[in-house]
């Protein structure tokens, strides 16, 4: 897939350019708000990161001419700001996700897998099927290999959004912005605990854990389990 | 409040409409001594007048008197009164009343046909055949005037009194009132509404001079401040970019080498302490009202009760919670549960395992207090109001990770809500109550 990079740091830009042409995806780097906005405006990317504060244009200004232009592909903001307002007004100027400078490859890279294989939003499901566990979000039940598995209300939303990637990394902060709506990070593993009694409920309806722990990444629901 | 004794303005203006009234007071009293002395003058000077410009006549007595009889026939009540009087002191022509006055500018005393004795002012001349010519003027007409005067001044003054107070009054409220866009400017400031500026208006009176000025020393403030959060958004920036630099080179090498996934670690912990120097300074900021909401605190305690417990249990501590339902707060949601949360992270990081750890949620009048309280080996009372600070801990817990900064961040959302962080003995072990203002309450 290709990726447009406007950022505007170039060892920054340079790492994500190799790490996702490691991953076999194209990648376009700009260092510039208006190279940015004219990058978008004549190719067509599967996927936009965009820093907040590029020279010339800021990035917050792109987005908001490119969604006013109609370019729908999806945004990932990178900004080194992580106020409360900051982000909020990132969302509102058009971005699909939001992540704090630093950040581990693995965030990126799952963040815009996340974005990238986002169904349209009129394209309600809800009823998901990994392997032999369902959940349906209606009937807020899960059953696995037929047997009734009985969920928190937590559990069930953390499986919902394992099984929403389901074959892809979804990481621990993914998780808590997901699940919780925190955009902090405390300092007790409520994800691991939480993720914890989920598996084992799993393990006890029978079979094997689908729910792996990709090192220094996060969490992967098996594809075929 | 400032009553009417201990206002500056009341005061001023009282003061003046006292000064006023005064001067009034002596402009009156010399008005009426001057205009007196002159009607006197002036009454004296026709008398005179009248009486030389009969004695013209003196020449012919016959006519004389004629003159007199014409005269005191058309003269009305308030008019000179004449009379002729011969060398025994008869009357013979006239009808004034009187003895035989003496010669000369003088007060006498007639008979008034209404009521009876009077003074009156008199000239009288002696005309060359021995005769005296008397012309006179009732003195009850200057009398009149003047207590005209006086009854004048007495309303003015009067007058004057009442619409003084009056003004001292409105003037005082005004002063007040101009004086009162100020402090309440002041006061919302210190509350922590920074944009607040004294409203001036185009007149450019004192008061809008002083508001001015107070004005562009609050821009010159704001402007620092300004500077300072750049500054402090600048470094912050500068020094992550070379830290991200550094967690992606790691990155490279990690997967390789286990060393440097501990180095990541460590850089991750270092960026997080960053993360979290940065949220209290945009707490602090004071510029997060614009994003509360009116929501559930109970729903929300509860909410970070539930998420928290598993992961205490597995650290071998246990979560119990009782919590008020329906409290409602006005605040960001976000921060209010990343505090509750950073009290469960202290309960949980700094007690043994075993530790029992308590969250209960009570509305006592119009404050919802927030407790979390453990059994731990608790905190020395003399520490409390340090912990709050940012960097301090409790001595016992230097062996502990964290930064201290969790308890600053739960002082600063507090403060930010209008509330109050309180740290108190649990006997054993320390009890931390967030207390903050019930919405609509």
């Amino acid at each position: 897939m290709r990726v447009l990079i406007a950022e505007d740091d170039i060892e920054t830009a340079r790492f994500l350019e190799r790490g996702l042409e490691e991953l076999g995806h194209t990648a376009t780097l700009v260092s510039e708000g208006e190279d940015a906005l004219h990058a978008a405006a004549t190719c067509e990317f599967d996927a936009i990161v965009l820093d907040r504060m590029l020279p010339g244009l800021s990035g917050l200004d792109v987005l908001r001419r490119l969604r006013a232009a109609k370019v729908r592909a999806p945004v990932l903001l990178l900004t080194a700001l992580g106020g409360i307002t900051d982000r909020v007004e990132g969302l509102e100027a058009g971005a699909d996700d939001y992540l704090v400078k630093p950040f581990a490859f693995a965030e990126l890279t799952a963040r815009l897998n996340a974005l990238l294989r986002r169904p349209p939003l009129s394209d309600v499901v809800t009823r998901f099927e990994v392997g032999d566990v369902t959940l349906d979000l209606l009937r807020r039940d899960v059953t696995r290999g037929g047997k009734a598995v009985h969920l928190q209300p937590r559990e069930f939303a953390l499986l919902e959004q394992l099984m929403r990637h389901a074959g892809r990394v979804v990481t621990r902060t993914m998780l808590l912005e997901l699940v919780w709506g925190y955009h902090f990070d405390p300092q007790t593993n409520i994800v691991e605990s939480h993720l914890s009694r989920l598996r084992s409920k799993l393990r006890d309806a029978g079979g094997d854990d689908p729910i792996e722990t990709v090192r220094g990444a996060g969490y992967r629901m098996r594809a075929s389990g | 409040m400032v009553s009417l004794r201990t206002s500056a303005a009341y005061r001023i203006a009282f003061t003046y409409a006292t000064a006023f009234a005064l001067a009034m007071l002596l402009l009156g009293t010399a008005v009426y001594f001057a205009a007196d002395a002159e009607f006197r003058r002036q009454r004296d000077k026709a008398i005179v007048e009248e009486a030389v410009e009969l004695a013209r006549e003196a020449n012919d007595p016959r006519e004389l008197r004629q003159e007199i009889d014409e005269r005191a026939r058309l003269s009305s009540p308030e008019g000179f009164g004449i009379a002729l009087f011969d060398r025994s002191g008869r009357r013979v022509a006239g009808t004034l009343a009187a003895e035989r006055p003496p010669a000369g500018l003088g007060d006498i005393v007639f008979h008034d046909p209404k009521e009876g004795p009077d003074i009156a002012r008199a000239d009288a001349i002696d005309l060359p055949d021995g005769s005296r010519l008397v012309v006179a003027l009732d003195s009850e007409t200057i009398e009149n005037i003047d207590a005209t005067i006086l009854a004048l001044f007495g309303v003015a003054f009067v007058a004057l009194l009442l619409v003084g107070g009056v003004s001292a009054l409105l003037l005082g409220r005004y002063l007040r009132l101009r004086l009162g866009t100020i402090s309440s400017t002041a006061r919302a400031i210190v509350e922590g509404d920074f944009a607040h500026r004294v409203p001036v208006s185009p007149r450019g009176d004192e008061f809008d001079q002083v508001g001015s000025a107070l004005n562009a020393m609050l821009d010159r403030i704001d402007q620092l401040m300004e500077n300072l959060r750049q500054v402090s958004s600048d470094i912050a920036h500068d020094l992550r970019t070379p830290l991200v630099r550094l967690r992606n080179q790691l990155e490279l090498v990690g997967s390789v080498d286990d060393a440097a996934e501990k180095a990541i670690q460590q850089g991750d912990a270092l960026l997080a302490l960053f993360a979290a120097i940065l949220r209290i300074s945009e707490v602090e900021g004071g510029k997060l009202a614009a994003s509360f909401e009116a929501l559930d605190l109970s729903a929300l305690a509860e909410d970070v009760c539930e998420t928290f417990q598993p992961a205490i249990a597995d650290s071998k501590r246990a979560l119990d919670w009782a919590i008020a339902p329906g409290i409602r707060v006005l605040g960001n949601r976000e921060l209010l549960a990343q505090a509750i949360g950073n009290l469960l992270d202290n309960a949980r990081l700094h007690t043994p395992p075993g530790t029992q750890i308590a969250v209960t949620l009570v509305a006592r009048a119009a404050a919802a207090e927030l407790t979390v309280s453990d059994q731990g080996p608790g905190v020395p009372a003399q520490d409390y109001e340090r912990m709050l600070h940012r960097f301090t801990r409790g001595e016992a817990s230097r062996s502990t990770p964290g930064a201290g900064l969790g308890l600053s961040l739960v002082a600063a959302v507090a403060k930010a809500h209008g509330g109050q962080v309180v740290l108190a003995d649990n006997a054993p072990g320390l009890r931390v109550t967030l207390i903050l203002p019930v919405a609509g309450g």
